[in-house]
């Protein structure tokens, strides 16, 4: 076993045994049931707006299960300064590249339990419309692509800072600034908002998905738009990799 | 309307719009397509419609996404129209010819029979509802209890 799978495999025991991973993932599949049962109830639902229902659950799956991989993410390296338990850890005979991959790859075990919890919502609301499936695939590679990006730069909050909140803050923050312009209806018509939705790694993946799964286009007609969230994911991959040495430290800072 | 314009009108017979179909039966969601041919027709824009016939509101752009298509100067030209029934009922689907002048042409309609399909209901999706976080909550549940009785 490699020393970046020993590290995560401990930080995924933290985070599933003895951690909050079970208490997040069993709100988030609270969401899930308010949503799901609300579409079910809506007699007036029609062919399309049933498509609608499993891209909202695509969306809101792939939104919650992002802010909650980067919640655990920005807790990585603050939150273990915090709590005084990272000079054991680095103690251990592992570098500290490792240990950033580690942590990265325990973090996103939260955003595969967050997808693995979705398909049963996206198999209810998917029957009939042929949905299901797609969506899936759909989740598990564009929201996988988030959330390694969003996830990678909520681990590098974790290293600058020693305050677990402060990295916190910084995560959500950026997730509410990504997240917002989605909303915005009119946004991806006009030339600007075109850039901004491209741009964005949260507004392009939530573009892509709905013109597969509401649009009825194929995989390959809006592939440009996935340009957003791979090049986040290998660029912060990039960097934790390179600034792995100077993020895992005792204290926080450029010393 | 300049000279030319006129002679043409006078001259060309008055294009016609002809579908392949009269009548079609669908189930919600399936795809169909109808076929028209635009006869005797100058430089037009032919435009797919449907019309609800029980007074349901219809949303054009859920049915197809191409609604226009050019049509060139020539006696015939074949134009096939894809669309998705999204609504149940009964519906008539017909093309209209606007051409650079003169006067609109329309074509027969093709009546569309729509049966429902009911394939989300609350009885199928209350169980998953329930299920999943019952099953989530206990495992939590379940853990806090043993990290207890161990500590």
């Amino acid at each position: 076993m490699t020393r970046w799978t020993v590290v995560a495999e401990q930080e995924s025991r933290d985070l599933w045994i003895g951690g909050r991973g079970p208490v997040l993932v069993f709100g988030f599949s609270v969401l899930l049931s308010a949503m799901t049962y609300l579409a079910a109830t809506n007699q007036a639902m029609n062919f399309l707006e049933q498509r609608e229902a499993v891209n909202l659950t695509v969306q809101v799956g792939l939104a919650v299960g992002v802010l909650l991989t980067v919640v655990v993410s920005a807790d990585a390296i603050s939150g273990e300064r915090e709590r005084g338990t990272f000079e054991a850890l680095l103690l251990t005979p592992v570098s500290r590249r490792a240990i950033v991959v580690g942590k990265l790859a325990a973090a996103m075990t939260m955003w595969l339990a967050c997808l693995a919890v979705t398909l049963p919502y996206l198999w209810v609301l998917g029957r009939g419309v042929a949905g299901a499936g797609q969506a899936a695939l759909l989740a598990l590679t564009v929201g996988t692509l988030v959330a390694v990006g969003l996830g990678g730069i909520g681990m590098l909050f974790s290293g600058w800072t020693n305050s677990n909140k402060t990295s916190l803050a910084g995560g959500l923050l950026l997730l509410l600034v990504l997240f917002a312009p989605t909303q915005l209806p009119a946004l991806p018509r006009t030339g600007f908002g075109q850039v901004l939705t491209r741009i964005n790694p949260i507004g392009s993946a939530l573009h892509y998905v709905s013109q597969i799964l509401v649009g009825r286009r194929g995989w390959t007609n809006d592939l440009s738009y996935l340009a957003a969230p791979v090049v986040v994911a290998l660029v912060v991959v990039a960097v934790l990799i390179a600034a792995g040495p100077r993020l895992v430290r005792l204290t926080a800072g450029l010393r | 309307m300049n000279l030319l314009s006129l002679i043409a009108t006078v001259v060309m017979a008055s294009p016609t719009i002809t579908m392949n179909q009269d009548q079609l039966t669908a189930q919600l969601g399936q795809t169909l397509t109808v076929e028209s041919v635009v006869s005797e027709s100058g430089p037009a824009i032919a435009h797919l419609n449907v019309v609800s016939l029980d007074g349901v509101y219809v949303d054009l752009e859920d049915w197809t996404q191409d609604v226009t298509q050019p049509v060139p100067a020539g006696r015939e030209t074949q134009l096939d129209w894809e669309f998705q029934a999204v609504n149940p009922g009964h519906f008539a689907v017909y093309v209209v010819l606007i051409p650079r002048s003169g006067a609109l042409v329309a074509g027969p309609p093709v009546h569309i029979t729509v049966s429902p399909r009911q394939t989300l209901d609350t009885g199928g999706a209350l169980p998953v509802a329930i299920a999943v976080p019952a099953l989530l909550g206990a495992a939590a549940l379940i853990g806090r209890l043993r990290r207890a009785a161990r500590a």
